[in-house]
């Protein structure tokens, strides 16, 4: 691997224990397994399930990458890797892989305790891994175009609202109707990519969620990538 | 007064300058409008059961949701170097407390009110006076400024912030287990540790008609809070003014 890749990794996971970002995810993740665990169920249903994998572990890297990149921007960490061999996209990559690397880790524990060993533990880390990356790269996009953790946080509003919003066509709450407008929110193809780890039911349409899944992640992190090496990396 | 009112006024411009709070207004407005929505189609099913849960997760959510967008300002005010300016001017140390607890706590006791009150016109599915309900109301508006100081007080910059909002926001939403835990189980009251579990245990009894119940478990949520609204403003203080 890229020996500078490696370094950036490898601060990157300091800085997320430094300020407490791996401490709060336990929090959440060990606070959502006791949850699922008092449930009056035996094993939670597939839906069920899904949302509570999709609820926090599969966004987590979306707030925490802004805040953390907004930071870096106050110590001027930017200004500094500009000077440094280091490409742009190392600094981009390693907070992707890290993050994503660490929800995918709370996912597989939630879904252990929702599912135990009734899942396809190769499906779902690869649907966590892929659902991850998109959080981190829409994050990117949020923070590039933020001016302040103010102003972060009115997009990170936005953009989560938006991403919940499937989650009413998931549980079959609204009419069908509802359920096309929202396809195109990336959230309905995680939550169906979700639903078939657990059970595994091979239809033309997985294939469809699941490609436009990995269609919208690579805009995202190409995206991401342009826009925060125009907004913040360049000091040209 | 004067200084309390230009600070209300900086708070203001503050989370107004990037719409915080109208976002953060509309995004509780889209919550609610969701829940109203799916009421007009699942109210006749046994979803409605499950009504009660919903607002008691939009009681206990709001104040943390709220109090936290003051927490960034004052976070935000820590980088800038604001704080120590504010630290040696002549207004008097617990009016910024005042101002900003007041703003926050104000919004809570009438936003949820309102949410309520769309929500259940379409599921006509919570027959509990307004009395009652501000009674539960008022038991965890002061989360907002808890959490607003708690934060402002612990985090040394904005990703610290953002890790202590969401433990925090996560050890609240754990009182919505009430819900699900067995109701003769032994650990049970383990959760009156969390302060919003008060505010559902009397929003539970309300519902269910004991209403010397549902004073009395919002008497001590008020208690609750106002005894951890001391402590987080000792706190605070220590931490910033070293008193």
């Amino acid at each position: 691997m890229n020996n500078r890749l490696t370094t950036m990794l490898a601060w990157d996971v300091k800085l997320q224990i430094r300020h407490h970002i791996i401490t709060a995810n336990i929090v959440s993740t060990a606070l959502l397994c006791a949850f699922i665990t008092i449930l009056p169920f035996d094993s939670l249903s597939v839906d069920l399930a899904s949302f509570f994998i999709y609820a926090d572990p599969a966004l987590i890297g979306l707030s925490f990458v802004g805040a953390m990149v907004l930071m870096e921007k106050s110590y001027r960490v930017h200004m500094a890797l500009d000077a440094t061999p280091s490409p742009p996209w190392i600094y981009v990559g390693s907070k992707i892989i890290t993050f994503s690397f660490f929800g995918t880790l709370s996912g597989l524990a939630v879904a252990w305790v929702a599912r135990g060993t009734d899942l396809n533990y190769f499906y779902m880390t690869l649907s966590l891994f892929l659902a991850n990356t998109f959080a981190v790269a829409i994050g990117f996009i949020l923070v590039a175009k933020s001016l302040s953790m103010n102003d972060l946080i009115v997009k990170l509003l936005i953009a989560s609202t938006v991403l919940y919003i499937p989650v009413v066509g998931h549980f079959d709450l609204a009419p069908a109707v509802f359920n096309m407008a929202t396809w195109l929110i990336p959230s309905t193809q995680i939550l169906e990519l979700f639903n078939a780890s657990i059970d595994p039911v091979w239809t033309p349409m997985l294939f469809v969620h699941a490609a436009y899944l990995t269609v919208m992640t690579a805009i995202a992190i190409t995206y991401g990538y342009f826009a925060y090496q125009t907004t913040m990396a360049n000091y040209e | 007064m004067s200084a309390a009112r230009a600070l209300l006024a900086l708070d203001l411009k503050g989370i107004t300058r990037d719409a915080v709070l109208i976002t953060n207004i509309g995004a509780s407005i889209v919550g609610t409008l969701i829940i109203t929505i799916i009421g007009i189609y699942k109210a006749d099913t046994n979803w409605a059961d499950w009504f009660p849960a919903m607002v008691a997760m939009s009681l206990i959510t709001n104040p943390p949701a709220y109090g936290v967008l003051f927490a960034f300002l004052m976070v935000d005010e820590k980088d800038t170097g604001v704080r120590s300016a504010l630290a040696v001017t002549p207004i008097a140390k617990h009016t910024t407390i005042l101002t900003r607890s007041t703003l926050s706590v104000g919004i809570m006791l009438v936003w949820p009110m309102i949410s309520v009150a769309i929500m259940n016109s379409s599921w006509q599915a919570l027959h509990i006076p307004p009395l009652h309900l501000f009674m539960v109301v008022a038991s965890v508006a002061l989360f907002a400024p808890i959490v607003t100081l708690s934060v402002a007080a612990l985090a040394s910059n904005k990703v610290e912030a953002l890790s202590i909002f969401k433990g925090i926001s996560f050890v609240s939403l754990a009182a919505l287990a009430l819900y699900f835990v067995d109701p003769n189980a032994a650990y049970r009251p383990a959760f009156l540790l969390i302060p919003a579990s008060w505010a559902i245990h009397a929003f539970d009894a309300f519902r269910q008609g004991d209403i010397t119940s549902g004073y009395w478990w919002s008497a001590g949520g008020i208690l609750i809070h106002v005894t951890l609204l001391a402590i987080t403003i000792k706190f605070y203080f220590k931490q910033l003014y070293k008193d």
